[in-house]
């Protein structure tokens, strides 16, 4: 039997191809926050871990952003996400450094000292055995401890693993993907 | 200066993702132009009107390829000749649609309808006033054909003209009178006048007969010529007059020896018709000329009439029709000419080309139907089918490929494969109808096309496939340090057995074992003996009964319970079997662990690995 069927419905198809795509954005861009979200929170951890010297505004201070993740109200495949630290010095707990003073880094050695840079009036400097040192400008005998010590260089450890921590999610964020493309 | 702590997260590929499925969107337009416009060049779906000439098809219940067949019983069996008329008529004008699209074959197939469709209108009219074609169309046909024929060949020897004929029948089925009426009504009259005819002659024939007992004089000069002009009719009466001459022993007048003579038909033929004419074989090249002087006369009555009365009713009507349909074949002659009559010109030429459009139909629709079947077209068909077989396959290739990166591939593509699906079907059912040959390159089109399709989908794939590995700037893929095992092997990475801690990509029809059974002594070198050989089971077990390197022979477990006891046999590398030994299970079971132990160590793994 001679039967002719054909139906040609060309913005139909390219609907539907956009329908198949909504849900991958969708889910890849809920996964994409996920990991965000889960990468700062072990971050923070991490942070907390590092040391006394590191709070709650070291801990608070790691945060994520997400960009492009809606384009014209719907989820994006060019979204991204950025987790960064408050801090703009944090990045030197993250994977250590060396400073070198010039000449000298003054290290202080108790809290509320005068700043360094305004030694001429409240510090006065010595070398006490080869160390170069600033006192209190009034305590001309040296009877007190020194307030800093001066160093040519100065060596921070590597306290953080943010960037381990979030490659580690990272590496999940297929099975986060799945499990919100299922959702 | 200090450095920012800055990481960012970026979905790789998903622009690409984009871009392809645009790509797809484009292709899928194309495809769809593409197929449109090539069916719009082959004629145009919207000028062919497929669903009008399935219709009307189906109205006459043409359906498959039986057509004809359906198409000869449904004329057998039609009930209103009405009905007849209108889906000869709708046929016709269907294959004459469908004529651009497949060619020569449905032209041959219009071109044979023409002569049947020409006919079932020069009956609709005729039948539907008389109301005589209640039963069948060619049964009804050849009726009304034979009865126009009687009314013809009455109305012929009243000297009616074909004319005068057809006004008067028009007259008088407007009356309300059928055909069967009009023609008994013309052999009445018929009759009637052969009668008085016959009166006529036995009258001039007493006269003459007293005119040669006075000596012929003057008195019977007058029935003498009455009596030779009623002898040259082909009538009761003529022939009354004739055989009066002969008793009267007067030379019969006429013309009929000496013009069949002229026609120069051979007596030998026209004695095997049954028709002695009582003429001699001379002459006989006359009969030429008599013929194409016959030819060339306008088709009026006056030449039907000529023709009867050289060749009587038979033979000369046969012959008029054959000169009217631009044919004539003596061999048809003898068998046609003792059952027609005279018809009416156009009827005439209508009744002999429906006889034969029917012969020609059936023929060509046999030419049809076994172009259907030939092995080019099975060609095509199974053409058709491994391609779709093989885009099917693809589309299930292109379903496990992206099944390695979890469920998601089904939920994604099922749909679009459904679609495809459907698609690919409303193409098959286009080209494998029977006038697909003539859609191949409607089929070339959309293989290209879906090929493209294709190309996309899997590049598609590969996009989310990178999707979902995941990255982070400046970040090596973790995933990628694993290593692949696409040939199998042993799984290290972190985690206890059951933590589920290292991500895998898995194929369909992979296996997978519990770390746990894997642990077990043997099971490892096992395994790994029985992937190396590509899982020739049959191998690996013959490589162990060897025993090349050592192990238990099978203990059979006795029937009796043997007080625990089995039947052990030891194989060492290089040295006979030592049999004939029994042990408890105990001792058994140690045997098999170190057998077992010896296999792995063998295999270069640390025992306390396995153990």
């Amino acid at each position: 039997m001679a039967r002719f069927k054909v139906k040609t419905n060309a913005p139909e198809w390219t609907r539907a191809l956009r329908e198949k795509q909504r849900p991958v954005a969708e889910a890849a861009v809920a996964a994409l926050r996920e990991t965000a979200a889960n990468a700062v929170q072990e971050g923070r951890r991490n942070i907390a871990g590092a040391g006394p010297n590191f709070g709650g505004k070291w801990v608070s201070g790691l945060q994520y952003l997400t960009k492009d993740a809606r384009e014209g109200g719907e989820a994006s495949l060019q979204a991204s996400a950025v987790i960064f630290h408050r801090y703009g010095i944090a990045g030197v707990f993250e994977t250590g450094a060396t400073i070198r003073g010039k000449p000298l880094l003054w290290i202080p050695t108790t809290r509320g000292a005068p700043s360094a840079g305004r030694s001429g009036k409240k510090l006065g400097s010595a070398t006490v055995r080869g160390t170069p040192m600033l006192f209190d400008a009034n305590d001309r005998d040296r009877e007190r401890k020194p307030l800093y010590v001066g160093v040519p260089v100065v060596r921070i450890p590597k306290k953080f693993n943010i960037t381990g921590i979030v490659k580690e999610h990272v590496a999940r964020m297929a099975q986060l993907f799945i499990k919100h493309f299922k959702g | 200066m200090a450095e920012k702590l800055s990481i960012q997260i970026a979905l790789e590929g998903g622009e690409e993702i984009e871009r392809q499925l645009e790509d797809i969107g484009t292709a899928g337009q194309k495809a769809f132009n593409d197929i449109t416009k090539a069916a719009e060049q082959a004629g145009g779906f919207r000028n062919i009107k497929p669903e009008v000439v399935t219709a009307k098809l189906k109205e006459l219940g043409v359906v498959g390829p039986e057509a004809f067949n359906k198409i000869q019983a449904a004329v057998a069996s039609a009930g209103r000749l009405e009905r007849i008329v209108g889906g000869v008529a709708a046929l016709e004008n269907g294959f004459h649609k469908l004529e651009g699209a497949i060619g020569k074959t449905a032209s041959r197939l219009a071109s044979s309808l023409g002569p049947l469709a020409g006919v079932a209108r020069m009956l609709g009219p005729v039948g539907i006033a008389a109301g005589l074609l209640g039963a069948s169309m060619i049964k009804g046909a050849f009726d009304a054909v034979n009865s126009i024929n009687e009314i013809n060949a009455a109305a012929i020897k009243l000297g009616v003209t074909i004319e005068s004929l057809q006004g008067l029948t028009r007259a008088m089925e407007q009356a309300g009178l059928s055909t069967e009426a009009i023609t008994s009504g013309f052999k009445k009259v018929q009759d009637d006048i052969d009668q008085l005819k016959l009166d006529r002659v036995k009258k001039n024939f007493e006269e003459l007969q007293a005119a040669a007992a006075q000596g012929f004089s003057g008195a019977g000069s007058k029935a003498l010529r009455e009596l030779k002009e009623a002898a040259e009719q082909f009538t009761p009466a003529g022939k009354a007059a004739r055989e009066a001459l002969l008793a009267l022993e007067v030379p019969i007048p006429g013309t009929t020896a000496k013009d069949v003579r002229e026609l120069g038909i051979e007596l030998a033929k026209l004695k095997g018709m049954g028709i002695d004419l009582k003429v001699d074989d001379t002459n006989v090249e006359q009969i030429e000329k008599i013929t194409d002087a016959l030819a060339r006369m306008p088709d009026t009555a006056q030449r039907t009439q000529i023709a009867i009365q050289r060749f009587g009713q038979a033979l000369g009507t046969e012959l008029i029709r054959g000169l009217q349909a631009g044919g004539f074949e003596l061999d048809k002659f003898k068998a046609k000419a003792a059952a027609m009559g005279q018809p009416l010109a156009q009827q005439a030429i209508e009744a002999t080309k429906f006889d034969q459009s029917l012969n020609r139909l059936l023929a060509t629709w046999r030419a049809f139907n076994s172009l259907t079947l030939s092995p080019a077209m099975r060609g095509i068909f199974d053409f058709l089918d491994n391609e779709i077989k093989l885009f099917q396959g693809h589309l299930i290739d292109l379903g496990r490929d992206l099944t390695q990166i979890g469920t998601i591939a089904s939920l994604i593509w099922n749909e679009p494969a459904v679609a495809l699906d459907h698609f690919i079907n409303a193409i098959r059912d286009l080209v494998t109808t029977p006038i697909g040959n003539a859609w191949q390159w409607i089929v070339d089109t959309f293989n290209q096309a879906m090929n493209w399709v294709l190309e996309k989908a899997r590049a598609v794939a590969a996009a989310l496939k990178s999707l979902l590995t995941g990255s982070a700037e400046g970040a090596g893929s973790p995933i990628s340090d694993m290593g692949g095992f696409a040939h199998g092997g042993h799984v290290g990475g972190r985690g206890t057995g059951m933590s589920d801690s290292n991500l895998a990509w898995v194929s369909r029809g992979e296996h997978i074992m519990p770390a746990r059974a894997v642990a077990q002594p043997g099971v490892l070198a096992f395994l790994e003996a029985l992937r190396r050989s590509g899982g020739n089971l049959r191998r690996v077990l013959d490589g162990m009964g060897r025993f090349a390197m050592g192990g238990p022979v099978a203990m059979p477990v006795l029937a009796g319970g043997g007080n625990g006891m089995s039947n052990v046999t030891i194989q060492f590398p290089g040295l006979p079997a030592i049999g004939g030994l029994r042990a408890s299970a105990d001792v058994v079971e140690e045997l098999r662990k170190a057998a077992a132990m010896a296999q792995v160590r063998s295999g270069g793994r640390k025992p306390s690995r396995y153990s």
